[in-house]
């Protein structure tokens, strides 16, 4: 009898460690090369909780151990690409309209930060939540059926607490999609409250477990917590939302700020074609007394100036993709206006198989960062390329930048002094550009640095 | 070895066509070109034609070109259908197209001739140059043979006329614009001695970049139509391949 429970035991935890990774992955995502890893994480996770529970069953110390086996486990998680949470709005200086914190404008100027450091920054706040919220989630469906069950037979009580385990990641794996609830940032208080509710809520029901209460009362107010805590998930998911919400408005309001600027383009090149044909009358005639008089070079010369009184110095692209030409129109002249050497060479078809939005966010967050480092160094210089070549986008900037070692970076980090809320705009590039199936390489060499981007615009 | 590159040494003439119905326009080209070829101190041959019909019957006729100056605003035969002509009915990937006109936007079609540049009416003689000097380069990288024994006797394929190279069980078959040819060997080791240009997109597959008409993240679609995937384990090397050929040709190394 005691050989079988010791089994089901077992086998039962493994389901409970299956539902504590499942929970954990709703907010963490586990890349290819590091899965081996994560899995022996879970095997060790698995074997101390199992030893522990043999010896200790439901107790402060078994709690204290899981609670650590959690946490561990997800030190192993890799929080990649992107900061996590934010610390507090910034200040921006150029564009007093927009009122939310622009992803847009988050600025990071290139510096290498190695990963260690990075991790001691922002993500270990992520990651407490992350352990917090399923711990306690673990730790209140255990102790509901503690309270609920005294007495009963062990195998029976976890058999349940598993069960009860299940319903609870069911539900809240249908309350935040995996997909869009990973690398969002959120501020100082958003974070204080995401950490408290499970916190307090871990420290009330241990509160209960060491004070050795028990019965009816003890068992809802375990219900209670396990409610409160699938709310917490909601109340992630719904912050998870709000955040694309306000990233996309932000990026929309760039995007109208840009087609704003190439409307005053257009109109200007008119103007100046309206002008022109005004005064053609008057222009022919000069003309014709210069030919009349043989001075074709004084009748060539008229005719370039004219040609110059009808180009418009701040129509650089003209590729007929208004969305493209809005955004480096807008851009550049802003680059221009800053920096000394400006250069922009491209070849795009009118219409693109790419989602203009997605293409503005590339170029958008690469060109403001180019500019941000190139006009902190000497030579201020920004060279753009983007072309389209067998189904495949191409787009190469180079600025010239200070202070990072040559070779190729990994990361990039702000240094700017509010830091968290610079650096997620490369995030969003490298996300679009993945969804492509593309990659991007940002590599600094002599003084330069350049921004390498393929994209596929064709699916076959 | 058994396979291997032969580089061919002797230079031959570079013929160049223009093809515009702005007369002025084509003669200024003209001596340009020939001016920055005695400067490169290459043996150039230019043409002109005024018409799109006038250049599409000569071409019929069986004229090569390495390189045409092509206006995209041409009257009735205009350089979409010229381009595609070349492309598609005279099926000759090899003659470089530069587009020329006082337009700067572009339809789709023009991409799918996939010119070597656009260039915009004024055309500078900077412009020319660096249009010229990568013809030149490229074409130069297409000089070579890729050499293979087959019995006891050695072959010669001109580098620019393989389209991929298959290989199944101990043979290796070539495929090449105009047939097939096949020996033995080992697509590994073959791989290490092609150029740039080639890709090994799976196990048992190469392909000329030349050849290729349009890539996807998982297949490659050549000129002919032939669709061949690129293998999972392949798919990061390609990406990174394609990454630096594109980044060289910008910074004019390679």
């Amino acid at each position: 009898m005691a050989g079988y429970s010791i089994i089901s035991e077992l086998i039962i935890n493994i389901l409970r460690v299956l539902l504590v990774r499942r929970m954990m992955e709703l907010f963490l995502t586990v890349q290819e090369e590091d899965g081996k890893r994560v899995w022996v994480g879970f095997a060790l996770y698995y074997l101390l909780t199992a030893v522990l529970y043999g010896i200790f069953n439901i107790s402060i110390v078994y709690e204290i151990c899981n609670y650590l086996g959690i946490a561990a486990v997800i030190l192993l998680y890799p929080i990649g690409n992107s900061v996590i949470m934010r610390e507090e709005c910034g200040t921006f200086s150029e564009a007093p309209v927009w009122r939310f914190v622009p992803v847009w404008r988050f600025v990071p100027v290139w510096r290498f930060v190695p990963r260690a450091a990075f991790f001691f920054r922002e993500v270990w706040k992520k990651r407490l939540w992350v352990s917090l919220v399923v711990f306690s989630t673990d730790l209140a469906c255990a102790l509901v059926v503690y309270f609920a069950f005294p007495g009963e037979y062990l195998v029976q009580q976890q058999a349940i607490q598993t069960l009860l385990l299940l319903i609870c990641v069911t539900v809240a794996g249908h309350i935040s999609r995996p997909a869009d609830s990973r690398d969002i940032a959120l501020d100082k208080r958003q974070t204080g409250i995401l950490i408290l509710i499970p916190g307090a809520s871990v420290f009330s029901l241990c509160v209960l477990l060491y004070g050795g209460f028990g019965g009816r009362a003890a068992m809802l107010i375990c219900i209670s917590m396990l409610v409160i805590n699938l709310g917490i998930f909601y109340f992630h998911h719904v912050m998870t939302e709000n955040y694309r919400n306000l990233r996309e408005n932000d990026i929309y309001r760039q995007q109208t700020y840009a087609y704003r600027n190439q409307l005053d383009v257009i109109m200007e090149s008119q103007g100046r074609i309206r002008a022109l044909k005004h005064d053609m009358k008057n222009h022919i005639l000069a003309l014709q007394a210069l030919l009349q008089k043989g001075d074709t070079e004084e009748a060539n010369r008229y005719l370039s100036s004219m040609q110059d009184f009808m180009t418009n110095p701040s129509e650089y692209i003209t590729t007929g993709n208004e969305s493209v030409d809005s955004l480096l129109n807008y851009k550049l002249l802003r680059a221009k206006e800053i920096l000394r050497t400006v250069e922009a060479r491209v070849s795009i078809p009118e219409k693109l198989g790419l989602h203009s939005f997605d293409l503005n966010v590339v170029l958008g967050n690469l060109l403001d960062n180019a500019m941000e480092a190139a006009c902190r160094t000497e030579e201020k210089l920004l060279r753009a390329e983007i072309s389209l070549e067998k189904g495949i986008l191409y787009i190469n900037i180079r600025n010239s930048c200070q202070g990072i070692a040559d070779g190729k970076v990994q990361r990039l980090e702000t240094t700017k002094e509010d830091a968290p809320n610079h650096g997620i705009g490369l995030g969003n590039v490298r996300r679009i550009v993945e969804k492509y199936h593309g990659e991007m390489d940002l590599v600094c060499e002599n003084g330069c640095m350049e921004a390498d981007i393929v994209m596929y615009i064709n699916e076959m | 070895m058994a396979a291997g590159l032969h580089r061919r040494v002797q230079m031959e003439m570079y013929r160049i066509g223009i093809c515009d119905d702005d007369k002025e326009l084509c003669s200024g080209l003209e001596e340009q070109i020939c001016d920055i070829a005695r400067e490169l101190s290459v043996k150039a041959e230019v043409e002109v034609w005024y018409s799109g019909e006038g250049i599409l019957d000569d071409l019929g006729k069986g004229i090569q070109l390495d390189l045409i100056f092509l206006d995209i605003e041409l009257v009735q035969k205009d350089g979409i259908s010229v381009g595609k002509f070349i492309r598609d009915e005279m099926e000759d990937i090899q003659t470089h197209i530069v587009y020329i006109s006082s337009k700067q936007n572009y339809a789709m079609q023009l991409f799918k001739v996939q010119p070597l540049d656009f260039l915009v009416k004024p055309v500078s003689r900077e412009q020319v140059r660096e249009v010229l000097v990568r013809s030149l380069r490229q074409k130069q990288r297409l000089k070579d043979c890729f050499e293979y024994q087959k019995g006891s006797s050695l072959f010669r394929i001109p580098i620019k006329d393989i389209v991929y190279f298959t290989s199944m069980d101990k043979k290796i078959r070539i495929v090449t614009k105009d047939g097939e040819e096949e020996f033995y060997g080992k697509l590994k080791n073959i791989a290490e001695g092609l150029p740039a240009g080639f890709m090994m997109i799976h196990q048992s597959y190469i392909i000329n970049q030349l050849y290729v008409s349009e890539y996807s993240y998982d297949c490659v679609k050549m000129y002919d139509g032939t669709i061949l995937s690129i293998s999972k384990p392949h798919r990061k090397e390609i990406r990174g391949k394609i990454k630096q050929y594109r980044r060289a040709e910008i910074n004019g190394g390679l």
